[in-house]
């Protein structure tokens, strides 16, 4: 994408991070925190624990009550209860695999802008191919020949395969960074390669980090949801937002109270880190940074 | 890539990027080649339609088609037919690959193909209209409205759509191309019957990729504002319209990238929509055939998408260039 026209404009971001006031970007942090404290409190806020089968023989699918106020699930599971469990393990197998997907696209396009030559031309052919792959499709290939991928796995692949963008939006970061001046007075000071790298570029990638994080994260997020609906993300009886989904679809099932609540959990998530996203991105001066 | 400025010529750069995508292409398939031999299983190992096979049997089948080979002679093998333009035999449907693809790609490529005109020109609109009038309620609210149109997974609006329209009201089908009794009506009502099952998984896609578009239509707007020209148009005392035609020619350019990358992205996307809609396409073959460990198929999925997601960047490109001598990326 074209990011060259909007370049020019300053990195340096800090200051504007302290300005105060900005309801844009305050509500969708209040929403994170939210989020997060849900998924940290899930066991005590769940009414009954996610995989408990009713014993007195109710094991069906009823609309909500005063006793399930989401209604339960086909097998009479309580669906509050998973959606708040699910919380932590949509929201954990996203997080974790967004970090690891920033933390393994930063480091190959930094080495990439910064080295250049033939390890930049290698690094980024290899983001070619990779890219061309469609990653939901991938993901499905991958989740369905290794059945039953333990969690740890899914992360792993959610996270290998968030990588690309991120690799070439930092080295394009990078490689601008590298013609300034502060980068030549600090190699003109005999900063080594490694500190030039580290004191003085990676601090300037923190916008682009940060913004394709968040954006990373509400694809992860839905991405998950949606291998977990077809039953090839996390295996059962473990509960995630897609997961749940899943377990509550049959065609022409008529259960609405399964589609709605675990749905509303992943879209009021992907809607905070989208709307996370664009504060950041108004605040790092308007720079279009990921689609 | 600065060396494709250097070589200079229109048709040698063209050339060059045609090269590449080809090895981009070829490199995506043999990843997957190497990834489906290397996962558990084959596609003789499991029941074939519950009924099992015999561990003769399978072996004698696997000999058929050569299964038993080391890898590297398989690849070389389906390297050459490949070469020939031969894409392999679906061990799940009994059939060449070719003759699937040629029945599920235009179901796959005609609905895809619609949602993204529709969501083109819909998005261009709406981010167009936004963007000549940034900050002002009507902007806002549009903004609004389309932030959480993007956030909504396809697939769950899809179970929305379905459950409301075709379960709830039925007025509309629940899924599949054409009603069981199709070929028994009359033309009219033939038709009537294919608009009518298209509506729902047409509007899912729709509507998220509008607001797609449409954000991002709205985006590069506001940044063509900020242009010389577009200041030096306004400065001369031209007409707000003109003006305004002069922001979005400039940010034209960016939202024909996006919809370049979108474009691949349709053959991977459509396998929820596909599987909630009964839609028999693409993506509905591609699932099965995954579990079935169809070799040739999968791998023929895949070497589809990247291909797409190849030329689409590539068409975007071109386009891009033609459009806004600027770029020289």
């Amino acid at each position: 994408m074209m990011h060259s026209a909007s370049r020019t404009t300053t990195l340096a971001v800090p200051r504007a991070m302290r300005r105060p006031r900005d309801r844009a970007l305050h509500v969708p942090l209040v929403a994170v925190v939210l989020l997060a404290s849900i998924a940290v409190a899930a066991p005590w806020l769940a009414p009954v624990p996610p995989n408990q089968i009713p014993s007195d023989g109710l094991i069906t699918a009823s609309s909500p009550t005063m006793a399930h106020p989401f209604g339960t699930d086909p097998l009479g599971r309580d669906v509050l209860s998973r959606v708040l469990y699910g919380a932590r393990v949509s929201l954990g197998v996203g997080t974790l695999s967004v970090a690891l997907a920033v933390g393994f696209g930063g480091v190959i396009g930094a080495v990439a802008g910064f080295m250049g030559g033939v390890v930049d031309t290698v690094l980024m052919r290899l983001v070619d191919v990779l890219l061309a792959i469609p990653r939901l499709l991938l993901l499905l290939v991958v989740t369905a020949l290794w059945e039953s991928l333990p969690l740890s796995g899914l992360i792993v692949l959610l996270g290998l395969t968030g990588w690309y963008d991120v690799a070439r939006l930092v080295r394009a970061d990078v490689r601008a960074l590298c013609g300034r001046d502060f980068v030549a007075a600090a190699r003109a000071a005999g900063a080594s390669p490694a500190r030039v790298l580290w004191r003085h570029l990676v601090p300037h990638l923190q916008p682009t980090l940060l913004v394709l994080g968040t954006l990373g994260l509400a694809n992860a997020i839905v991405l998950e949801a949606s291998l977990s609906f077809l039953g090839l993300g996390v295996q059962p009886p473990q509960a995630s937002w897609g997961s749940i989904l899943g377990d509550g679809y049959v065609p022409g099932g008529r259960r609405w109270w399964l589609t709605l609540f675990p749905g509303i959990a992943v879209v009021s998530s992907v809607l905070t880190c989208n709307a996370l996203a664009d504060a950041l991105r108004r605040r790092f001066d308007g720079r279009q940074v990921g689609v | 890539m600065p060396d494709a400025r250097s070589t200079g010529g229109r048709r040698q750069r063209i050339i060059a990027r045609l090269l590449q995508s080809l090895v981009v292409v070829w490199a995506a398939a043999t990843l997957t080649f190497a990834l489906m031999r290397l996962a558990p299983g084959d596609p003789y190992s499991r029941p074939l339609d519950g009924a099992g096979l015999s561990k003769a049997a399978a072996d004698a089948l696997r000999a058929q088609r050569g299964l038993d080979q080391p890898m590297l002679v398989q690849y070389v093998r389906w390297l050459g037919l490949l070469a020939r333009g031969n894409l392999g035999w679906s061990t799940m449907q009994q059939r060449p690959v070719a003759h699937v693809l040629r029945e599920a790609l235009p179901r796959t490529i005609g609905l895809m193909s619609l949602a993204l005109v529709t969501s083109l020109a819909a998005g261009m609109a709406l981010g167009t209209w936004q963007g000549s009038r940034v900050g002002t309620v009507g902007d806002e609210a549009a903004s609004t409205v389309s932030l959480v149109v993007y956030s909504l997974p396809e697939f769950w609006l899809g179970m929305l759509l379905l459950q409301l329209f075709a379960q709830e009201l039925q007025w509309l089908p629940a899924g599949g191309i054409v009603a069981p009794t199709h070929e028994y009506l009359p033309f009219g009502e033939r038709l009537q019957d294919r608009a009518r099952h298209l509506v729902l998984p047409w509007l899912t896609l729709s509507l998220v990729g509008t607001a797609l578009f449409s954000r991002f239509q709205r985006a590069s707007m506001r940044e063509a504002w900020r242009e010389a020209h577009v200041r030096t148009a306004r400065a001369k005392g031209l007409p707000p319209w003109r003006v305004r035609w002069h922001a979005w020619r400039t940010a034209l350019t960016p939202v024909i990238g996006l919809a370049g990358l979108t474009f691949p992205s349709l053959l991977g996307g459509a396998v929820l929509v596909e599987r909630l809609f009964a839609w028999p396409g693409m993506g509905h073959a591609t699932v099965a055939a995954v579990s079935a460990r169809d070799y040739d198929l999968v791998t023929a999925a895949v070497l589809l998408g990247s291909a797409m997601t190849v030329v689409g960047t590539l068409l975007a490109d071109l386009l891009q260039r033609r459009l806004d001598p600027r770029v020289a990326t």
